[in-house]
Parts: C-alpha cells; structure tokens; sequence
C-alpha cells in the first residue's frame, strides 16, 4: 500500500536519504530504527510532506507524487493519506483537546460542527481520555497528551500514522499508557511507521523491523529475523551500541 | 498676588476641559483601530517575506522609528496636502484639500506613527509561535491560511497583547502632541482655558489627571482581556 522508491533528500550537501526503497503493507506495523542522525525523522516526515525530498516517488492508497514535481494537490492528496504523531506532541496549545481532534475535521475535512464534536469525543474516548475533553494541553501530563496527539492523527482518517518516538520524551510512567493505546489501534488494523527504540513496543506489536543508516534501509525483516539474526555487519554493529541486541534466550523474556 | 495653588479655580476649569475629553477619546480610538489593522498587516507581509512590499515597509517601520512622532505629525499636516495637490494636478481630479479637518491627519499621523511599533511586536510574537505548531497543522493537511488563522495568530496575540497594550498607553498620551496642528483637543482646551486665567499649572495639573484617569482605565481593561486570552496556559504561582 505504501512504496517509496528511490527517495532522495539532503540539506546542502549533507545527503541525509540517498535513494530509500521500501514497501509497506495494508495493517502492518513497521519500526524504523538506526543510529542519531541516521534520517529516521526526515523519512517519516517526508511521508507527511513536512521536508520536501529533492527526487523520488511516494505512493500511498494510490496517491503518487513524485518529489521532483510535485504541486499544492499532490501535497494536500498525500497528507490526507497520512498522519503524524510528534515526539514532543506539538499539540494546538490554545485547543482543548476535543478541540485538537475537531479542529481538522471542522476546518479540513468539512465536518459540521455537531458531528465533528460526536466524532472527537469518540476518538478522545478510544485513548481513554473522554473526561479530558475540555482541558488545555497544558494542564494534561505528557502521556495524556501524547494520547491526544494519537486521536488527532485518526481525525486525519489516515491510512498510516507516524509515530516520530511517540515515547521518548515521556517520563517512564507515562509510557505504558500511550504504548497500549499505539497497541490498540494497531489490532484494529491501522498500518503504522514507528521509529522506537522501545523494546517493549517493538516486542509486542511489530511485523517488521526496518535499518536505518548511511542514508539507506540497509536491512529489513521481521522483529525476530533482525534482533536475534542481523545479518548485516553495522546492523549488529548498531544493536550492540544501542544495547537492543539482545541473546536468543533473554529476548523472550 | 493671589495663591500660589488655586484649587477652586482648578476644580472650576474641569468641565471646560472635559468637554473635549470626546475628541481625545475619538481620535485615540480611531488611531488605535487603524494603527492595529495596520501593524498586523505590515507584520504579515514582513513574515511571509512578499517581495517589494516587504522592503517598503522595512523603509516604512525604520522612518518611523527613527523620527521624532511630533516631528511626524508636521510632517504629516504640511506633506500631505501637499501632496493631494500633486494629485489633483497630474490626474486633473477635485479634490477639497482645504476643507480636510486637522484631524484627519492628526488620526493618518498617530495610525503610522503606533502601526509602525506594532508591527514590530505582531511579527515577533508570530515568530515566537512554536515551529512545532505549523508543522502540527499541515501533518492534519490544515492549509496555511486556517493555520493561522485558527492556531498560530491565536498564539501570537496572547504574547503580543501586554506590549499591544502598552502602544495602546502611548497613542492616547500621544493624542496630546496634535494640538500643535491646531486640532482642538483636551490640551488645546487647557491652553486656551489657561490664557484666560494664566494659571497654567492649574490647568495642566487638570489634563494630566484626566489621561491618568483614562490610561488607568485602558489599563485594567487590558489585563482583563489579558486573564481571558490567557486562559490555556497554566498560571505560575507567584
Ligand atoms: N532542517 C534541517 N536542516 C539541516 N540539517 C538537518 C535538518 N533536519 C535534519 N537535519 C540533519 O539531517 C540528518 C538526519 O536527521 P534526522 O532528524 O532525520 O535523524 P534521526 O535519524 O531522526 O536522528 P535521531 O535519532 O537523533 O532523532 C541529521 O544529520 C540532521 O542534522
Ligand atoms: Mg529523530
């Protein structure tokens, strides 16, 4: 459902995506991982049309745009198609939450203002969170809040969200929360990016493990085939130094 | 001699002069509209960069700070008939320059003189908006237009409206300067008051009680607006 083919994008001349390849299927869940600096960002905000690549083809649900000429619909066609949840949240700070969800079905999708209030409240409610309908972003905890970043990207109605290390900037407590949520909506059947480090999440839900690094996927398969068997040598190099390496026996724990 | 601080005669003078109390007010409001539209205007065509226009006003906000507003204000009351004239004259239109009212260019005069400012405080508090908060809209596929409208200027005016508020304070303190194009406003009311009596201090000790009177009130009116304007951010405890 998603191909991305030979997707380039640099800034100057620090060539970050040097020609990506990589197919998606409907209802799976990849994670992206690789070392700082590796372009796992830019890749999924390319996705969404955040960073312009400079050449390559993105294909989404039968969107295609290709990056060297791409005009205001294309833009518009693929971010309907897409979704992004945000390492800090980058939540409307002057929305409640329910207005954080309704603000791009009112304002995009064209929802009259009852039936997007019906809607949101739906979604506030599948990440457990319909008694905050009306609180400001900052008087929600950083996990709550990443739970009302989760149910504005499903406003988008998207085909795939991005998850820019939905976690990372959470303080441990909050993690599980927003970890189950993810794990919810991806038994419902929503296909998702997801660049994690978290192990706990990549244990649980993944179907597909992608290698980020030198500007390359440069190595891909499922959670057991890249964890317990990296055949690539700066793969193995990578789970050592980031410690997710993990022996055949500890990885089922 | 009589005393050196009459107050019966001070108190006796108030109504005279209050009575142009309305032409202040009426001018500072309309100065205020204007220079608001004005500002947020330039500050958008300065944020998006829109060619040509954007080094105008460059040239526009740069004058306006560097020059005193009083010398503006001349500047403003001679130039502009002036150039009417020139138009009239090279298009062959009417138009009545003379019976333009002195206020007229006092409102043009203090509308460029605050806009100017407030330009300035509008595109830096848009600046100051999270970047976070556009990419936010556009990754819900807003366009750049509801973007601003329904998230970033929001933002925005919150940071911008204490400094919005203090050329608010200054434009109606400013008022007192366009009695010197013959606008006959509260000060010039206290001269003419004064000339009759001279006991100027009296007088003045008046005007300036009544603006302090009027920035007061402007003022609580503010932190008002502020409290509701504020009120998705979280309070420190002070
Ligand atoms: N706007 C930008 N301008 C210039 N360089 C940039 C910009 N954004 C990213 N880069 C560079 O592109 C490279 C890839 O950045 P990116 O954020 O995609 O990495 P990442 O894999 O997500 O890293 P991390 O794990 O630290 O989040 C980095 O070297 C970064 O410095
Ligand atoms: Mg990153």
């Amino acid at each position: 459902m998603i191909k991305v083919t030979n997707l380039k994008k640099s800034y100057g001349d620090h060539q970050v995506l040097d020609g990506v390849n990589f197919e998606v299927k409907k209802g799976e869940i990849v994670t992206l991982i690789g070392p700082s600096g590796a372009g796992k960002t830019t890749l999924l905000r390319t996705l969404n049309w955040l960073d312009a690549p400079q050449s390559g083809l993105i294909e989404i649900d039968g969107v295609k745009v290709d990056a060297s000429h791409v005009t205001k619909h294309d833009i518009h066609a693929l971010r309907s198609k897409t979704a992004m949840v945000f390492q800090h949240y980058n939540l409307f700070a002057n929305k409640t939450a329910l207005e954080n969800v309704t603000e791009s079905l009112v304002y995009v999708q064209k929802f009259d203002k009852a039936k997007a209030k019906k809607k949101g409240l739906e979604l506030l409610d599948r990440v457990g969170l319909a008694d905050k309908a009306e609180s400001y972003p900052a008087f929600l905890s950083g996990g709550q809040q990443q739970r009302v970043g989760i149910a504005r990207a499903l406003a988008v109605d998207p085909q795939v969200i991005l998850f820019d290390e939905p976690t990372s900037a959470l303080d441990p407590e909050w993690v599980g929360e927003v970890l189950g949520v993810m794990n919810e909506i991806a038994k419902d059947g929503m296909t998702m990016i997801v660049v994690s480090h978290e192990m706990r999440f990549v244990r649980s839900i993944a179907t597909k493990v992608a290698f980020l690094d030198g500007g390359n996927i440069i190595e891909q398969g499922t959670p057991d085939e890249v964890f317990l068997n990296p055949k690539n040598e700066r793969t193995k190099q990578f789970l050592k130094v980031a410690n997710l390496w993990t022996s055949a026996d500890d990885y089922v724990i | 001699m009589g005393k050196v601080f009459d107050i019966e005669y001070m108190i006796s003078t108030v109504p005279e002069i209050l009575k142009y109390l309305p032409v202040t007010l009426k001018i500072a409001l309309y100065s205020g509209i204007i220079s608001l539209i004005l500002g947020f205007a330039v500050a958008l065509v300065r944020t998006f960069k829109v060619k040509v226009l954007s080094q105008i006003c460059a040239v526009y906000v740069s004058f306006i700070r560097g020059t005193p507003a009083m010398v503006q204000l001349l500047v403003a009351y001679y130039g502009i008939p002036i150039m009417l004239k020139g138009l009239n004259e090279s298009l062959g239109t009417n138009l009545n320059v003379s019976g333009i009212p002195a206020s007229v260019f006092a409102v043009v005069a203090l509308s460029l003189n605050t806009g100017a400012f407030m330009s300035e405080t509008i595109r830096s508090a848009i600046l100051s908006v999270d970047a976070g908060q556009l990419e936010a809209c556009y990754s819900v596929n807003m366009n750049t237009f509801t973007a601003l409208r329904r998230v970033i200027l929001p933002q925005a005016f919150t940071v911008a409206l204490p400094p919005l508020g203090n050329s608010l304070i200054s434009l109606l303190k400013e008022t007192s300067l366009i009695f010197n194009i013959s606008v006959i406003e509260m000060m010039a009311a206290a001269k003419i008051v004064g000339t009759r009596s001279f006991r100027f201090f009296e007088v003045y000790i008046v005007v300036a009680l009544i603006y302090w009177v009027c920035c007061l009130a402007l003022e609580r009116l503010l932190i008002l607006l502020e409290k509701r304007v504020r009120k998705y951010e979280r309070s420190v405890v002070k």
